[in-house]
């Protein structure tokens, strides 16, 4: 008898290996040929002599990697794309946070206020940036409207001092709605016996943003932060398109360095090794948000109980 | 009474108040979304200006502004350069990846979540793995993958690559784990074959996931600029953004050029106006779930 | 198991990628396997011969589908190009998008830029063509451009037309400042070069133009002098020869000690000082020349610049405008200021690539030479306006024969400078690392707010180096 269901079990389980693989199957080829293979192949490519024009020719060993701690341009672009992040991050979600609290009520014309603030984010980055290019040309808009305030025409793109900060300027207009849209998704999920609890506490309005609002939407707002910080470490296109890196690598980014020295200068060895870096601190850094995240949920948890404690 | 008097001025009050902030939150709302939404206002409203002038040589603000309402600007970018194509090479791309995406992510999110098979924890351990990895970490070496299967050049070079996406197979895999096991089984007594059952019974229920992930990822492809540029050298095959970034050097004057950043940013504002209302549910959803 | 099946796909794959590069052998030099002049290209059965060129101006354009229709249509049965066009934009420029596609193979013949020759013959991407073509069907070719063709003494390429550089101006504001009706503020009146031996030196152009920028009509929106070009690598064509030929060493490998040297410091100055004398416009776009061009349709506005120092191949795009069509005249490419003079050249040119099979090479050599024939030289020079590749056209066609009025003799006077003085420009294996990072370094010096000057001479020589070094070139 025991050993009858065994069996059964067997042939149904079976069954399952064969359905639940072909139901997976597509997804596997694909994700072999367009995500592992690439993934070994830069592994594999960082520790050869790969040329695009002359092919593979010799294993260099970790010569790239030995290269790369004595390349500036290299720590020039660390050091930039952790300047962009360092104020993308805050200014953004600081601002989407903003703008969802001044969103959060279903008033009349509060949907035309959101489709505002979220229009750049449909706005694809191409078209921003070529727009902002405009702007900040030295005859640009931008100069223009300084000019009639009496400030002289700015470098913008064109001050290495300026360059990089133009663009943070422009990437925080282009993607807070985004970060808005989620955080007022979680604004609108924070309990409304919880104000009103509060308010019967007689708690002012910044007593209630601080023991209310904050509190509950801290996960999601972990998760807004991971975001904006995986993003920003992606910085590519608004360099790409408006600067290449310039003027004097003030806007050299790691991605833009991969693609220089990968395609530009057909490194592919080289390219690959910034781009294993790339991979592996991206990693080390999701998981530490990941891990940040757990931990402000767990804070969260208990910042709850302590209120419903109080209330 | 002189209590209730006072709680009576209280709420009066505390209504005058009330008003006060809502007329405050509209006046500060109005300015920003004004100013947020100007830039592409402006690029919109310049588009229409026929002065045949670049931006460099503008000197005063009224200058940019057209005093008479001209398409020839839009005439212009449709006459001097194939839009329509480049338009239809992005729906093409577009559509081609999202059916693709729906397909296989959603059949693997399902197993991932409703078949015991063996190895499924293993598969979804990788998984989890792999969504850490970005994709620009990865581009020179899908290139060279991408090159020798000799597919450079061809709309299936920006289509494959994304038909898998660990990200997606994670929200399919989220929305199925939460579909009732007794709906399945019902269905698998009656004898229905798991295709069948996939198709018939599951698909119905998840149409909410389907028109997010189709949202996000028609969105995303509309805008993709990095991996279409490297891969589609031909200019009769180059999408929509990378047709613009090229314009911008041969654009002939000003009005032209933002013509041109017009035409490739109204269709999908147009589309998002329709799907507004899944595409915000989507995005939010996606950040309630993932933590 | 998974890692292990996805390890080998991945190991097969890399394998594959290593495998290519290798094509059919390349015959020594002086081997000639090629057809004698005059012998007839014959063949059992039909040759495909794929043909890859950017896309060039409408002019170009229409000389390219005519030509390479009437090359299939001579050689029907026996040979059959077909072409592909590349669009050549800004930022993802041709020789990378071509360089991306060794991966998959390259097509039989490919149209390049002339400085690339070396770039691309050191780095197997194309063949020599010598053993195909004559000795006596290269002797028409003009020195300079046999010698861009060359290198490693093999003939790698031929070229159907060239291009130079000229200080090109509008006549209608130049005229104002001739001895005739001199206007500027101290008395004085530009004269302009009779002959490429009293050619402006680069200082008097910088001085005429400064004077121009404050006398035009009291206009501020006017400048003397536009020298904008494309971003990746018109800088470093047009100002190179201030370096005198020293720009990367004798070794054609250094740029440490040479580019940035005084001579460097020298013109990054002398640019610098262009737009602080407001001798340019300091936006960083524009097509100040051409900018109240008038099409048909259009109503024009006010032209910026008076004169602009640019290539030859922009002429096409003057005579597009009605209003600049009869007004654009031409002097001289500048002397440096030590008097010494080297007029930059190189133009795009064909050649032969890896991929293309020895089987294949005798019938795409065949279309190469349909294509540098003296016919074809001549109809692509006059239809777009660019200097011909062959000496002998200087004679026979009308507006470069001498004492010529075509467009008031600016085509004699092309064609005065490149005889005179045409160097190819800087010849390096490693055009593709010096040439964009020196564009670079130039335009951010003339577009940045407040550049250091010679810390952008050293950065990008430091880097060229790095580069050159780590590209492995000897």
């Amino acid at each position: 008898m025991l050993e009858r269901t065994e069996k059964r079990t067997t042939a149904r389980q079976r069954r399952y290996d064969v359905t639940g693989w072909l139901f997976c199957l597509p997804a596997v080829l694909f994700g072999l040929v367009f995500l592992v293979t690439p993934i070994v192949l830069s592994f594999v490519f960082s520790f050869t002599d790969y040329h695009m024009l002359r092919g593979l020719h010799a294993f260099v060993g970790f010569k790239h990697y030995v290269e790369l701690l004595h390349d500036a341009v290299f720590g020039k672009a660390i050091a930039n794309t952790f300047k962009f992040a360092v104020f993308v991050v805050p200014l953004q979600c600081g601002l989407a946070l903003v703008l969802a609290l001044l969103v959060n009520r279903t008033a009349k014309g509060f949907g035309i206020f959101k489709l505002a603030y979220f229009a750049p984010v449909i706005t694809s980055m191409t078209v921003v940036a070529l727009l902002f290019m405009n702007f900040y040309d030295t005859s640009g808009l931008f100069n223009l409207l300084l000019g009639l305030v009496g400030i002289e025409p700015q470098g913008f793109l064109h001050d290495p001092n300026q360059a990089m900060y133009s663009i943070i300027f422009m990437s925080v207009w282009q993607g807070a709605g985004y970060q808005m849209i989620i955080l007022l998704a979680a604004l609108q999920n924070v309990q409304p016996e919880l104000y009103e609890a509060a308010s019967l506490d007689g708690a002012n309005g910044w007593q209630k943003f601080r023991n209310v609002t904050l509190p509950g939407i801290l996960s999601v707002g972990s998760f807004v932060l991971l975001i904006t910080v995986i993003g920003a470490f992606k910085l590519f296109t608004q360099p790409y398109i408006m600067t290449q890196g310039g003027p004097d690598n003030s806007t050299m980014t790691v991605v833009l360095y991969i693609y220089e020295r990968g395609m530009t200068d057909k490194l592919i060895g080289y390219g690959s090794a910034i781009a294993m870096l790339f991979t592996f601190a991206f990693i080390v850094a999701s998981a530490v948000g990941k891990g940040g995240g757990r931990l402000v949920s767990f804070y969260r948890v208990r910042r709850d109980r302590y209120i419903e404690e109080r209330i | 009474m002189a209590t209730t008097e006072l709680v009576y001025a209280g709420q009066r009050g505390a209504k005058a108040r009330k008003t006060a902030a809502l007329v405050a939150q509209y006046v500060v709302n109005i300015v920003l979304g004004v100013l947020f939404i100007s830039p592409l206002l402006w690029m919109f409203v310049t588009a229409f200006n026929p002065i045949q002038a670049l931006g460099s040589q503008i000197t005063s603000i009224t200058e940019f502004l057209p005093k008479t309402l001209s398409f020839g600007n839009f005439q212009a970018v449709f006459t001097r350069i194939p839009m329509v194509r480049y338009l239809l090479n992005t729906l093409l791309y577009a559509l081609g990846t999202v059916v693709l995406v729906l397909i296989v992510n959603s059949l693997a999110g399902y197993a991932l979540a409703k078949i015991p098979f063996r190895g499924r924890n293993a598969l979804i351990m990788f998984i989890v793995i792999m969504l850490t990895i970005p994709f620009e970490g990865i581009t020179l070496s899908l290139y060279m993958v991408v090159a020798k299967l000799q597919l450079l050049n061809t709309p299936f070079a920006v289509i494959l690559p994304s038909a898998m996406s660990c990200f997606y197979i994670f929200m399919f895999r989220q929305f199925f784990t939460g579909v009732p096991n007794a709906v399945i089984e019902a269905a698998e007594i009656d004898g229905c074959k798991p295709l069948t059952v996939f198709f018939r019974i599951v698909l119905p229920m998840a149409t909410p996931v389907f028109v997010t992930v189709f949202i996000l990822e028609f969105f995303g492809k509309w805008s993709d600029y990095y991996w279409p540029m490297l891969t589609l050298t031909n200019s009769n095959l180059w999408n929509i953004q990378i047709a613009i970034a090229d314009f911008n050097s041969r654009a002939e004057h000003y009005g032209q050029f933002m013509a041109a950043l017009t035409v490739c940013t109204l269709p999908i504002v147009i589309l998002f106006l329709f799907l507004q209302k899944y595409y915000i549910q989507g995005i939010a959803t996606q950040g309630m779930k993932d933590m | 198991m998974k890692k292990v099946l996805a390890a080998i796909l991945a190991i097969v794959l890399a394998l594959g990628l290593c495998g290519c590069g290798a094509g059919d052998e390349v015959a020594g030099k002086g081997d000639f396997l090629g057809l004698q002049d005059g012998e007839e290209f014959t063949t059992d059965q039909e040759v495909a011969v794929s043909f890859i060129r950017p896309r060039g101006n409408d002019a170009q354009e229409a000389w390219w589908d005519e030509t390479v229709a009437a090359f299939n249509t001579a050689y029907a049965g026996r040979i059959k190009v077909s072409s592909e066009v590349l669009v050549r934009g800004d930022n993802s420029s041709y020789e990378q998008q071509i360089g991306l596609r060794v991966a998959e193979g390259l097509p039989d013949v490919m149209y390049m830029d002339g400085p690339y020759v070396s770039n691309w013959a050191y780095n197997g991407m194309i063949i020599p063509i010598d053993n195909y073509i004559t000795e006596t069907y290269r002797t028409d070719f003009m020195d300079y451009v046999l010698d861009q063709g060359t290198y490693n003494d093999r003939l790698y390429a031929l070229s159907i037309v060239d291009s130079t550089i000229m200080v090109f101006y509008r006549k209608s504001f130049m005229n104002e400042f001739l001895a005739t009706k001199p206007k500027f503020a101290d008395g004085s009146a530009i004269t302009l070069p009779t002959s490429p031996e009293n050619a402006w030196t680069f200082n008097q152009l910088a001085e005429i133009a400064t004077k121009m920028t404050k006398s035009l009509a009291g206009n501020k929106k006017r400048y003397g002098l536009s020298i904008t070009g494309d971003k990746t690598e018109w800088m470093s064509y047009a100002f190179s020869p201030m370096w005198g030929g020293n720009i990367l060493g004798a070794d054609a490998l250094t740029a440490t000690g040479n580019l940035n040297s005084a001579k460097g410091m020298e013109v990054g100055n002398y640019l610098r000082n262009l737009r602080k004398t407001n001798a340019i416009n300091p936006s960083a776009s524009g097509t100040d020349f051409y900018d109240d061009g008038v099409k048909e349709g259009t109503t024009g506005s006010d032209c910026k610049a008076a004169m602009y120092f640019t290539g030859t191949q922009n002429i096409t795009k003057f005579n597009e405008f009605q209003n600049i069509a009869e007004d654009w005249d031409a002097t001289y490419y500048p002397r440096n200021n030590d008097g010494s003079y080297s007029v930059p050249c190189g133009g795009w040119t064909l050649a032969l690539s890896k991929d293309c099979a020895a089987n294949k090479r005798v019938a795409a050599v065949e279309f190469i030479k349909y294509l540098t024939s003296v016919s074809s030289c001549e109809s692509f020079a006059s239809q777009t306006a660019s200097p011909p590749s062959r000496k002998s056209l200087y004679e026979s066609m009308d507006e470069y024969k001498d004492g010529s009025t075509v467009q008031n003799g600016a085509y004699v006077r092309i064609k005065q400078q490149i005889f005179a003085a045409a160097a190819p420009r800087t010849k390096t294996i490693a055009y593709a690392e010096f040439s964009p990072l020196l564009a670079k370094a130039l335009n951010e010096i003339v577009s940045d707010a407040n550049p250091n000057i010679q810390d952008k001479l050293n950065t990008a020589a430091t880097t060229i180096d790095n580069k050159i070094k780590q590209a492995s070139y000897k």
